[in-house]
């Protein structure tokens, strides 16, 4: 797979933008999908941002000016689509007195794709109970093990800040399976 | 204390350091990632053909002729529906007919060019008027004590 340099400079040539694309879809197709994937807790909902994001990525490519690493630049589109359409999804489920984390557990305990075990499927119920920009947070840090200044640049947020919200994060959750498990 | 730490200073028996925890517990539908190529394609064509801001601009107003279209189809459908359609026609009848006229004028319309005769000097005026209003005075007389009406009542009369 190409280094993302070298897909912006594909992108750079006359009449190669559409092919510069598809290299960056077949790229971060897969990781972009998981990312939205445990924030939603839906194949349906997942594939549908999955195709919004790349659809804004490609519309808001001419104007990257590389100011940043292009991979957090991309993250950073698919997290706050997923951050903007789970905002929507809690005010509509205030409006209809239901509550959001409690539709999202019934989704994720109903959902055929889910393959864990009782201990993932609880560490997946202690996620969902976190703040949504708290568990981009630590879905990043955790499970992709991205480094603090990435994740930074992806939630422009401090690195000291983050640090603090993914260590109350994993007590929370380590409260939480102990409670459960131990 | 310090061997029971490992590199973030979490303690190593840590529940949340099983290393499994950290694989993904979802799977996909078969083949998906290589659907979602075409997928993002057809949907930026979608995207930047539909994107017309003439389209657009009419969308707009078509929604909101329609909203209002909807709103006063309710407001009128449940005038209708209590009756308050009716009234409030009457009442705008008898509005518009205090908003140009003085009550003398008010009464001539709705009477129509039939005078109204209060006194007895005001029946002399209208030597065309029917008999039945020139009634004297022996005939109401018989006509209360044939109604069998009490005393209290004509007392009240007086």
């Amino acid at each position: 797979m190409p280094e993302d340099k070298d897909i912006l400079e594909i992108y750079k040539q006359e009449g190669k933008q559409e092919y510069a694309f598809n290299l960056l879809v077949r790229k971060y197709s897969e990781r972009l999908y998981w990312h939205i994937r445990k924030l939603t807790c839906s194949h349906d909902d997942a594939n549908d941002l999955l195709q919004s994001t790349l659809v804004k990525i490609w519309q808001n490519l001419p104007t990257f000016r590389e100011e940043s690493k292009l991979y957090t630049w991309i993250y950073r589109i698919a997290t706050n689509e997923t951050l903007t359409f789970l905002k929507r999804k809690r005010l509509s489920s205030f409006l209809s007195l239901s509550d959001y984390d409690s539709v999202l557990e019934n989704k994720l305990q109903s959902d055929k794709y889910f393959n864990g075990d009782k201990l993932q499927l609880a560490l997946q119920k202690a996620i969902i109970k976190l703040p949504d920009k708290q568990r981009a947070v630590f879905n990043l840090r955790y499970f992709q093990q991205m480094k603090y200044e990435d994740i930074s640049e992806i939630m422009n947020t401090s690195v000291g800040a983050l640090k603090a919200s993914y260590h109350h994060a994993y007590h929370k959750i380590k409260a939480e399976l102990e409670n459960e498990f131990e | 204390m310090s061997e029971k730490r490992n590199m973030n200073g979490l303690e190593k028996d840590d529940i949340l350091h099983k290393e499994y925890l950290r694989e993904n517990p979802y799977t996909l539908p078969d083949n998906y990632f290589a659907s979602v190529e075409d997928a993002v394609h057809r949907r930026i064509h979608k995207e930047e053909t539909g994107s017309n801001p003439v389209l657009a601009f009419f969308k707009t107003s078509i929604a909101l002729a329609s909203l209002f279209g909807i709103v006063f189809g309710f407001g009128y459908g449940a005038m209708y529906l209590t009756g308050t359609l009716d009234q409030e026609e009457e009442t705008v009848t008898y509005a518009s007919l205090e908003g140009d006229s003085s009550i003398d004028e008010l009464i001539t319309k709705i009477m129509g060019n039939s005078p109204i005769i209060e006194t007895a000097e005001e029946i002399e005026e209208y030597p065309n008027m029917p008999d039945t209003l020139s009634i004297n005075k022996e005939q109401i007389e018989q006509y209360l004590i044939d109604s069998n009406i009490s005393i209290s009542t004509l007392a009240s009369l007086e």
